[in-house]
């Protein structure tokens, strides 16, 4: 048998060469006794009664409601000063690292200009670099589509319809954003991986710098060494630490990913607040980062609990109170963020910077 | 990445980055991240139907490939469904989550050792395939008898492979198996099986 074979048998998707015969022969005979979809075959609904789930004696909960927020304003802001800047050059460099990447139906050669509006796509066995402008640069992973929004010399925009992205930006912040389904990468000088399945799941891991991940009414500030998860259809997650307890982490993703209203049914549930519950109680000091952007995830009762855990680990300096915090008060929230030591929370934000001159 | 080259931004050179692998459990093709699967069995196991489906719709194709490297074929499926509805009752007894395929597969393994120890235990493959698709294909039946003589860890490996279509690291991902068992089973396997089909 050859390393060709051994390859494919290992991982068909990955193998460039044809196929060892007799094992895709074996495939298409033996198709036919593959699992049916799970959709085709769904387990009964009798199956979730009478199942009783690990009790947990937690506080009760309530059903939380929507969040009001005023980050759309913040994001708005964040495009006006995206969009206000740079030469327009319309394209950026391509060049291949492997395979055959190609933009539109054609294959990238050394190197190629990706205009904006163009599609770049990699297959199973091929990767590329995007030089962004003069202010960075992007690998594309195998099995990714990438497009690009807007280019020009100092900044711009791509879109990760799906795979993967690692970018390095050398750039001041705010020079660069990448959009998915579910949300906005903004850039704040840093090295990150985004990943983005075709579902619209993945994530976002920060290794060098920060990065501001946004939608509508959620944002998310990642330090480096923190990542976030991507959910479809709530954008980004409650960013963490990497070295966060598991348990920490299993959870807190729970809270991010549970429905907030509980199905009906005899299926007992346990509810976001009990989560959240589990979420405070693992958490270290290290992970304050987390439980403040908690505050602005909850409302009532929760977020009581959450200022309580947080003031445990971080005081609540001058001209944050209790009351304030429970009751949404974002500028309260903001004081609170810069005494974390992660900078002052109008840096991440941006709304008062100035921007160099080109 | 190419070249060396120095950002003056950073202080460093790209090359000198450590390379961060975008998946860590398995870095091909189970780009899922494990948390995302970890959560589901954490909400799944405090009432969360729709994550219990996700779970069930992410490994029936482990639970079918296992049950049929042991079970007559037309079993297969009302026993996979067993073994779902057994995993949804114990699963308050699972206590690491990241742990949630390699449970449930042993979870599979003993239910099919179960049911050959019932009454109705036979393993007249041909017959119950007939039973099954009404019209089966005598050398793709062949084929699968062919891989159930092989020894049980080749057996299971590449009805996962060749059956249901995953690849070695889904494999992994799905059992937890190492990477490596994976690769030797399925080798290991398929030597014997071209040498089970050439004397055929």
């Amino acid at each position: 048998m050859t390393n060709m074979h051994d390859d494919y048998l290992w991982e068909p998707q990955k193998t460039s060469t044809a196929p060892d015969a007799d094992i895709a022969r074996l495939e298409k005979l033996l198709g036919q006794f593959r699992a049916p979809e799970a959709s085709e075959r769904p387990l009964p609904e009798s199956a979730y009664i009478h199942v009783m789930p690990r009790k947990l004696s937690l506080a009760g909960w309530r059903t939380p409601v929507a969040i009001a927020a005023a980050a759309a304003v913040i994001i708005a802001a964040a495009w006006i000063t995206l969009r206000w800047q740079g030469n327009p050059v319309d394209s950026w460099r391509v060049a291949s690292l492997e395979g055959s990447p190609r933009i539109g139906l054609n294959a990238v050669g050394v190197t190629q200009a990706l205009r904006s509006g163009q599609t770049l796509e990699t297959d199973s066995t091929s990767r590329a670099r995007i030089d962004v402008g003069e202010i960075g640069e992007v690998e594309v992973g195998p099995n990714s589509r990438v497009r690009l929004l807007e280019a020009h010399r100092q900044d711009g925009s791509l879109a990760l319809d799906q795979g993967t992205i690692q970018a390095l930006i050398w750039a001041p912040p705010r020079r660069f954003s990448v959009q998915t389904s579910s949300a906005v990468a903004v850039d704040l000088g840093c090295r990150y991986t985004l990943h983005v399945d075709p579902n619209g799941e993945g994530w976002m891991r920060v290794t060098i710098g920060w990065v501001a991940f946004q939608r509508n009414d959620h944002e998310s500030f990642v330090p480096v060494g923190a990542m976030c998860l991507i959910h479809p259809g709530s954008g980004p997650g409650t960013p963490f630490y990497e070295d966060s307890p598991k348990s920490f982490q299993e959870e807190l993703t729970s809270f991010d990913r549970m429905k907030s209203k509980p199905p009906d049914g005899a299926y007992p549930y346990i509810s976001h607040s009990e989560f959240l519950q589990l979420v405070l109680e693992h958490a270290r000091p290290r992970d304050a980062i987390t439980l403040w952007h908690l505050l602005s995830r909850t409302e009532g009762n929760d977020r009581a609990h959450v200022y309580n855990r947080l003031a445990e680990f971080i005081p609540p300096p001058k001209g944050v109170t209790r009351e304030g915090i429970i009751a949404g008060d974002p500028h309260m929230r903001d004081l609170w963020w810069d005494a974390l030591g992660l900078r002052d929370i109008e840096w991440w934000r941006e709304w008062k910077r100035d921007f160099p001159s080109k | 990445m190419t070249g060396a080259r120095y950002y003056p931004g950073i202080g460093v050179t790209l090359d000198s980055l450590p390379y961060t692998e975008p998946v860590e459990r398995n870095q091909q093709t189970e780009t899922r991240h494990p948390l995302v699967e970890q959560a589901d069995v954490t909400a799944a196991r405090a009432g969360d139907r729709a994550a219990f489906g996700r779970l069930y719709a992410r490994f029936l194709p482990m639970v079918h490939g296992l049950l049929l490297a042991r079970v007559p074929y037309a079993d297969v499926d009302d026993l996979a469904q067993e073994v779902f509805l057994q995993a949804l009752r114990k699963l308050a007894s699972l206590r690491d989550t990241a742990a949630f395929g390699g449970w449930l597969a042993t979870i599979a393994r003993n239910r099919a050792h179960d049911f050959f120890r019932s009454s109705h235990a036979q393993d007249e493959l041909p017959e119950t395939l007939a039973a099954k698709t009404g019209k089966p294909d005598a050398e793709a039946i062949a084929a699968l008898a062919a891989i159930r003589r092989l020894p049980g860890a080749y057996r299971e490996t590449l009805i996962l492979r060749l059956v249901e279509g995953m690849s070695g690291p889904e494999i992994a991902a799905r059992t937890g198996l190492t990477p490596g068992s994976v690769r030797v089973n399925l080798h290991r396997g398929m030597t014997q099986l071209r040498e089970i089909l050439g004397k055929g």
